[in-house]
């Protein structure tokens, strides 16, 4: 595909598609169903010994689950996206002829990473085997990406976007982009990332995991739970949607990236690339602030995360002026799938009328002046509404998605 | 050729390299191309002793700036931050009011390795003690933009993509789609890859690099001979900007991209397409797209690697998609090994091929595996109209840039 083609700009993106591997299980519906009843997917972990650290838990696709998908992936990481990719491209009706044209970019951080400790610890201990040492064939998340194209024989653009968490929210983004300038008319956009020793290991050590599940917003956080997951959206540009006649889940209506160029892992106190980000999806989107209904929060559980996030909504909507919550209360980090996992939750409750809540909010941090949805979904029709992803690096992406049959 | 009419996506206004032979911009790129010198050795930062490889090139740590702002960075991150200064220097873009709406985008095939190895290796030896929170941020493939971000004070959309084999290129196309959606004016670009004893080792172990099939280790990308890459290291910045932004500051203008397309062929993740999959759908299209005729397409750097499956897939697409006046075949991997980030390197190459008249020639080549395919084996008597950088990966991702001269009348580098 090429980007000579692309003079024709903004043109109008939707989603036609959504896919969904979580802790709660296969699917979008096992996903909104977990999600909207605020139930909380955070345990213990039992993927990997957890012996000596501090924090142990987090929120983990079950066994039974995964040995249900795709066995002829190697990886984890491949199963949950392909799954992922099959659903969304089943509820999107896309046939082999759109996805032949058809863009994929899927964000991730860790790849095949579990398997690729494995080896490398049998390694470590001189018992390395052949069939440890072939799991190395997908341990860079290009593999997922490659693995989705090969798997539904997509020849589009292909892309894998890492941006440490805001990953998928940046391929989600891209592809957008890719749809409003004309280079392509459908795009698969998501992430995935499995649970990791050295994710897991990365966050005790910089004692970022809370030893219970996570308590986004509130008083007493204590840091983050971690998660994995996969999401897919299909996104389209509404003319093809329509002319196809495939079903119109919600509209993009516009996303910003920016960067910190402050710190490697901690956000600045005024929060101003986050604020850039917010509100540059809201320029490209030809919103005010004052149309944005909810906000699915970054909302990490520790301390400084949730304090910059809550100072950049301040500036951006006002206090109190905007609903909030953040659903990794619910499932955990996701890391590079939490930007697509979060879009969809966004997507599902504008659909359901229903807003997810922040779980383990007994008590409310007294400096967010903001009702983060404390522990029960909130009734609430909401037109548009906002997915905001910031990640190590100092890299934030902010999504605006809009309830179909609303403008764009 | 019409000077006006061609259309132009992105102007390429700065260069930055940090490779084997220094730390320099257009010039030392210019100089490397020209006297056609290969860096490939044997291996000396690290023991090769029983890996049944023994080549590579290197960086040496002495072209890496060492200051007490850069102690605290990676050596991947060092790499590319040198990288990007020199590039944003040279481009003239000044000042922290210019830098920071320059969008970032990195390119790499393996990230920092180097630290995920020695963060994991800390918790092998001591249990949780021995983890260091100050690795575990390097272990994330965008701690490179990251880093230079800070450094440089960019605060516009950052992306770091990863790709086996043509990260460079994809990140190339990737900001001229950011330029096109209006997301920056500027963009800088780096294709950066490292080596280090792990990954060599472990590289070896899976059979990937040359020799292969109990021949000679050797570097010879579309010779009968070839039987698998040899591996390098390096960083290669370039900025792109939108041809206004480019004019309105009067930007040194070094080469033009005039198409920019990127797809995927069929192929399973691991491999490269077989013959039936590949079409030359691609570049027909990045010709067609930038109203370039296929004879106007002087030299074409390609992405073959010395890897008999890549070399063959690539030079078939190339002749399917141009006839026997096909365009003189050229690489950058004789000179400095083969790596991810590589194509940021093809893409400054075809700067100064596209203006100086300078290409590498294959002079190695003995038997090559086309004889339908005319190679760089002689300097070239005048600069081509345009150059095509063309990039194929396992997986089946391919690219296609078309770089031409600068058109406009604002100021050329020379």
């Amino acid at each position: 595909m090429s980007l000579s083609c692309g003079a024709r700009n903004d043109r109008e993106v939707v989603v036609t598609g959504l896919g969904v591997v979580s802790p709660y299980g296969r699917g979008s519906a096992m996903y909104w169903q977990g999600l909207s009843q605020g139930c909380c997917a955070i345990g213990p972990i039992r993927l990997f010994s957890t012996d000596g650290f501090r924090s142990q838990m987090g929120a983990e696709v079950d066994a039974e689950t995964v040995q249900a998908l795709d066995v002829a992936c190697r990886s984890r990481a491949n199963r949950f996206i392909v799954t992922a990719a099959e659903e969304a491209v089943c509820n999107a009706a896309l046939g082999p002829e759109e996805l032949a044209a058809a863009a994929v970019s899927i964000g991730g951080a860790g790849g095949g990473m579990l398997e690729a400790e494995a080896w490398y610890w049998a390694r470590y201990g001189q018992q390395e085997g052949r069939r440890q040492r072939a799991a190395l064939r997908t341990v860079l998340p290009t593999a997922q990406t490659d693995t989705v194209a090969w798997r539904f024989k997509m020849g589009g653009p292909r892309e894998t976007p890492i941006l440490a968490c805001s990953s998928s929210a940046a391929a989600i983004a891209g592809v957008m982009d890719l749809i409003a300038t004309g280079v392509v008319e459908i795009g698969l956009a998501g992430g995935v990332d499995t649970l990791t020793r050295l994710c897991f290991m990365g966050f005790n050590a910089l004692k970022l995991l809370d030893t219970i599940p996570c308590r986004p917003f509130a008083r007493d956080r204590r840091g983050m739970s971690l998660g994995e997951g996969a999401a897919v959206l299909v996104l389209e540009s509404r003319r093809h949607a329509e002319a196809r006649g495939a079903p119109v889940r919600a509209g993009v209506a516009g996303c910003g990236m920016t960067s910190d160029a402050f710190h490697p892992t901690a956000p600045p106190a005024d929060a101003e690339g986050a604020v850039r980000a917010m509100r540059e999806a809201l320029a490209r989107a030809r919103l005010t602030p004052a149309d944005i209904a909810y906000v699915n929060a970054h909302g990490t559980g520790t301390v400084q995360n949730d304090r910059a996030e809550a100072v950049a909504l301040e500036h951006v909507f006002g206090a109190g002026k905007v609903l909030v919550s953040s659903t990794k209360s619910l499932i955990g980090h996701t890391m590079g799938a939490a930007g697509a996992m979060e879009a969809v939750a966004t997507i599902l409750a504008m659909e359901a009328g229903l807003l997810p809540p922040t779980a383990h909010l007994t008590e409310p941090d007294p400096t967010i002046p903001f009702d983060c949805i404390a522990n029960v979904p909130r009734p609430f029709a909401c037109d548009c509404a906002m997915s905001n992803s910031f990640g190590f690096g100092g890299q934030n992406v902010s999504l605006i998605f809009h309830r179909q049959g609303v403008t764009g | 050729m019409a000077a006006t009419a061609l259309p132009c996506l992105a102007m390429i206004t700065g260069i930055g390299w940090v490779g084997p032979f220094g730390v320099g911009g257009h010039d030392l790129v210019a100089d490397v191309l020209s006297a056609n010198r290969t860096a490939i050795g044997a291996i000396a930062g690290f023991a090769t002793t029983g890996l049944s490889r023994q080549l590579g090139t290197e960086v040496p740590d002495a072209y890496l700036p060492e200051t007490e702002e850069t102690r605290r960075w990676s050596r991947l991150s060092q790499m590319t931050v040198a990288a990007c200064r020199q590039a944003v220097a040279e481009a003239g873009l000044h000042g922290s009011e210019t830098l920071q709406h320059v969008g970032l985008v990195v390119g790499t095939e393996f990230g920092d390795l180097r630290s995920t190895e020695a963060f994991a290796r800390g918790f092998l030896h001591k249990g949780p003690l021995g983890l260091s929170p100050i690795l575990f941020p390097n272990t994330v493939m965008n701690a490179m933009a990251g880093t230079t971000s800070i450094a440089l004070g960019l605060q516009g959309p950052m992306l770091t993509l990863n790709q086996k084999g043509i990260a460079g290129e994809i990140a190339v196309v990737r900001a001229i789609a950011l330029l096109r959606a209006k997301r920056a004016p500027a963009v800088l670009v780096c294709g950066v890859d490292e080596l280090f004893p792990m990954l060599y080792e472990t590289l070896a172990l899976l059979n990937v690099p040359s020799p292969r099939n109990g021949r000679k280790e050797a570097c010879l990308p579309f010779d009968r001979r070839h039987n698998g890459p040899v591996l390098g290291e390096g960083a290669t910045a370039l900025v792109v900007e939108s041809p206004a932004h480019a004019r309105a500051r009067r930007a040194p203008i070094l080469a033009e991209v005039r198409s920019a397309c990127w797809g995927g062929l069929t192929a399973r993740p691991h491999r490269y397409p077989s013959p039936r999959h590949l079409s030359p759908r691609l570049l027909d299209r990045a010709l067609a797209d930038a109203t370039i005729r296929p004879e106007d397409v002087g030299v074409a750097y390609l992405s073959g690697s010395g890897d008999p499956y890549h070399d063959a897939a690539e030079l078939a697409l190339l002749a399917a998609a141009f006839d026997l006046t096909g365009p003189l075949v050229t690489s950058v991997t004789h000179l400095t090994g083969e790596y991810g980030g590589l194509g940021a390197l093809r893409v400054a190459a075809s700067a100064a091929t596209v203006t100086r008249g300078i290409l590498p020639t294959l002079d190695y080549l003995q038997q090559p595996i086309r004889t339908d395919v005319c190679f760089a084996t002689q300097r070239l008597s005048q600069p081509p109209a345009v150059v095509l950088v063309h990039g194929l990966a396992r997986g089946g991702m391919q690219t296609a840039l078309l770089i031409g001269c600068p058109q406009h009348n604002g100021k050329v580098a020379q």
